[in-house]
């Protein structure tokens, strides 16, 4: 049996957690809200949008704060990853050439779809008809190319 | 968007410079807009206007001429909403003041630090304006010339027509403007009409004819019409004098003469210029700032210049440091993501600033803002790093001192201040709360004396450095405050014993004394030495005596066994039982 954790045994986190503290409760409570929002008159598929707009923003948030600007440290930044608050496998991918602005993993997740490709929302802009407006079924986006 | 080589720059003001500053607004194309752009710009009209149109009075030449009646009416004259700030100008030497241009061509100077505007210029700022018009219209001057030696060029394939009423316009304006003009500005203006109107001519009679009777009838474009000719909105070739006030008795006359030529029929044309209020100034300025917060102005209103791109270059450091300021100014913890920032709609939020605009596209207000959060973030670590720690169990002992009584057990006292924000401290662990509880408790119920005793063993405890004569109740060391000793005693006994000490204790050590206390480390350690090396010496001499000692007690066995060796060997010859018997 798992050893169990309550508030008393837990280690605190580190420095400058409380800085960010405000933010990552906020997002939590977005989070709740779109668990909790009514799936009335949206498709099966469009009710998971907002988690993954959420979650994708938090994880945006933290990798900007450790990689973009610097204002987190590395203990801070590994800690946010083991307990969860990013997506440390979408931002492995951030990391790469071209997919700077990935917005799930499932969008490029080829073997998933019927023809092997990736989401419509990787497709850039200039490769699309002109005014086509596109949002994916998997999460929503608008469009994650990185030259958009 | 045209190319500043295009553009054409009619008959600069040499003279005008004396007692006001005419407005030199960018001109489209002539062709273009002079002669097919606006029907009221009539060749017939455009010599005299060249002539006169120094007036400080341009604006009403917009709403006297134009094919809208409703604008005429000077008082409630929607120009107000339909004018727009069209480019603006950094005047050198005079930094806080810009120029700034209409889209009416009308002008204003406007200082981005105190956000003033005013449509008089003060005096103080006009040297800077008369020098920037000066440079623009030198500039503008070498284009004009080559230009109008191509149209003389044109015109001298057709002159005709119109060549006798130029004449006549030319003499009518002259009177007017003569002592604004150079003569060579003049005749070179009189050329440009002549190779115009010829042109004019070649296009169309009808048009031409059509103009004319216009002018004969007495509506008098010539007296107020702007100097590009072109009375339309979009039009910006037009000179525009804008300083309003009632002293310009220059003004005055002119509108007079104006008034007399006008006539019954369109009393709106006496109306003079318009005055402009600080709600008109207002509302320029928020226009202006419309502009530049469409993110695209540059590129799609036309409303920017070609000058202005190398003048937005230059003021875009301060832009980007003004926006820096603002973001400074409203306390945003650099931790807030861009996107709370701008969704804030709260009456603090930063894009109710005026500043906000400064920068036109929200993309060069996010660069700016990330670079902003990674000074300041880095600011910060720096002063966090300088700043003393404070010992976590100081505000939590200082709660218990006040809250804590041997009436409550720790679970009871936990849940009922769970919600104090010392109770939900990180950096102090629940097991540390809960053991500095009941220690505290405990110690609650020993004896005072005790309790006085273990304060004054603590107090002097302290390092003088640390606490001294100098120390006040309010900055007791942390030692001393993050101590279970410290809070045992109520209040008021506490302060009164610790007073009590500190005006038993030396003065501060000297300046030095980090110094001499490394000193007195370095002598101390020089002791220990010492002192060991005795003791090992002391050792080691002990050793040899020893090891002697134990040498020579070898000797004197070995002596031994030889002595009794030797009695052994010495048997004589009396024989054994002689020798048995003496022992």
């Amino acid at each position: 049996m798992p050893a169990i954790r309550t508030a008393s045994k837990r280690k605190p986190p580190p420095e400058g957690f409380d800085d960010i503290e405000d933010t990552l409760l906020e997002f939590q409570n977005k989070l709740k809200d779109a668990e909790n929002a009514s799936h009335e008159g949206k498709k099966k598929h469009e009710v998971l949008w907002p988690v993954f707009q959420i979650t994708h923003q938090r994880s945006r948030y933290i990798y900007d704060l450790y990689y973009e600007k610097e204002a987190i440290s590395k203990q801070l930044y590994d800690w946010l990853l083991k307990n969860g608050y990013t997506d440390g496998n979408l931002i492995a991918k951030w990391k790469k050439q071209g997919y700077e602005k990935l917005c799930c993993l499932r969008c490029i997740q080829t073997k998933e779809t019927n023809f092997n490709s990736t989401c419509i929302c990787r497709v850039p802009r200039e490769q699309l008809k002109e005014d086509q407006e596109i949002q994916c079924v998997s999460c929503g986006c608008r469009g994650c190319s990185s030259n958009d | 968007m045209e190319s500043p080589t295009k553009r054409l720059k009619p008959s600069p003001p040499q003279e005008a410079s004396a007692d006001f500053v005419r407005l030199g607004g960018d001109d489209d194309d002539e062709q273009d807009t002079n002669q097919y752009g606006y029907t009221n710009a009539s060749p017939d009209a455009q010599q005299p206007d060249q002539s006169i149109s120094q007036a400080p009075r341009a604006p009403r030449a917009m709403y006297q001429h134009s094919h809208h009646p409703d604008r005429r009416n000077a008082r409630n004259d929607p120009r107000n909403a339909k004018d727009r700030p069209k480019s603006k100008h950094v005047l050198p030497n005079h930094e806080p003041w810009i120029l700034v241009r209409t889209k009416l061509g009308r002008r204003f100077v406007h200082n981005t630090s105190t956000k003033e505007s005013l449509w008089w210029i003060p005096k103080d700022v006009m040297p800077g304006v008369l020098e920037f018009e000066r440079w623009e219209v030198q500039v503008k001057e070498k284009e004009a010339n080559a230009k109008w030696a191509e149209e003389q060029l044109k015109g001298m394939r057709g002159t005709g027509g119109n060549a006798v009423e130029v004449g006549k316009r030319t003499r009518d304006g002259e009177g007017r403007d003569r002592r604004r003009r150079s003569e060579s500005l003049q005749r070179e203006d009189e050329e440009a009409m002549m190779a115009e109107i010829a042109k004019e001519a070649e296009k169309g009679e009808e048009r031409d004819v059509k103009e004319t009777v216009k002018n004969v009838e007495g509506l008098q474009p010539k007296s107020a019409q702007p100097e590009g000719g072109d009375a339309g909105y979009g039009s910006d070739s037009s000179y525009e004098e804008v300083e309003v006030t009632d002293s310009e008795f220059e003004d005055d006359e002119e509108r007079q003469q104006a008034r007399a030529a006008a006539g019954d029929g369109e009393p709106a044309h006496e109306q003079g210029p318009v005055e402009f209020g600080e709600d008109d100034i207002a509302y320029q300025l928020a226009a202006m700032e419309n502009y530049g917060l469409d993110g695209n102005g540059n590129d799609n209103d036309g409303f920017y210049s070609d000058g202005e791109a190398y003048e937005e270059d230059a003021e875009e450091d301060d832009a980007a440091h003004i926006f820096r300021q603002m973001l400074s100014d409203h306390a945003i913890s650099p931790f807030t993501p861009w996107e709370t920032l701008i969704a804030d709609s709260s009456p603090t939020s930063i894009i109710l600033d005026d500043r906000y605009t400064i920068l036109p596209t929200t993309r060069a207000r996010k660069e700016v803002w990330e670079v902003w959060v990674k000074d300041t973030v880095a600011r910060l670590k720096e002063e966090r790093a300088k700043m003393e720690k404070q010992d976590p169990r100081i505000p939590y002992l200082a709660f218990l001192a006040e809250k804590a009584s041997p009436k409550l057990y720790w679970p009871e006292f936990k849940r009922k201040f769970k919600k104090e924000g010392v109770m939900n401290e990180r950096a102090l662990g629940e097991k540390e709360r809960e053991r500095l509880y009941r220690d505290h408790i405990n110690r609650l119920k020993l004896p005072e004396s005790t309790r006085r005793a273990d304060l004054i063993a603590l107090l002097k405890a302290v390092p003088l450095k640390d606490l001294n004569k100098g120390t006040s109740m309010d900055t007791l060391p942390q030692q001393v405050l993050s101590h279970l000793h410290f809070i045992s005693l109520p209040p008021a006994v506490r302060d009164q014993v610790i007073s009590q000490h500190i005006s038993t204790l030396p003065p501060a050590p000297a300046s030095g004394e980090d110094a001499e206390e490394d000193g007195e480390h370095e002598r101390e350690k020089d002791r220990k030495r010492a002192k060991a090396l005795a003791e090992r010496e002391r050792l080691v001499e002990e050793e040899r005596r020893k090891a002697e000692k134990e040498g020579r007690w070898a000797k004197r066995e070995l002596r031994e066994e030889e002595r009794e060796l030797e009695r052994a060997m010495e048997v004589g010859k009396r024989g054994l039982r002689e020798r048995l018997r003496a022992e």
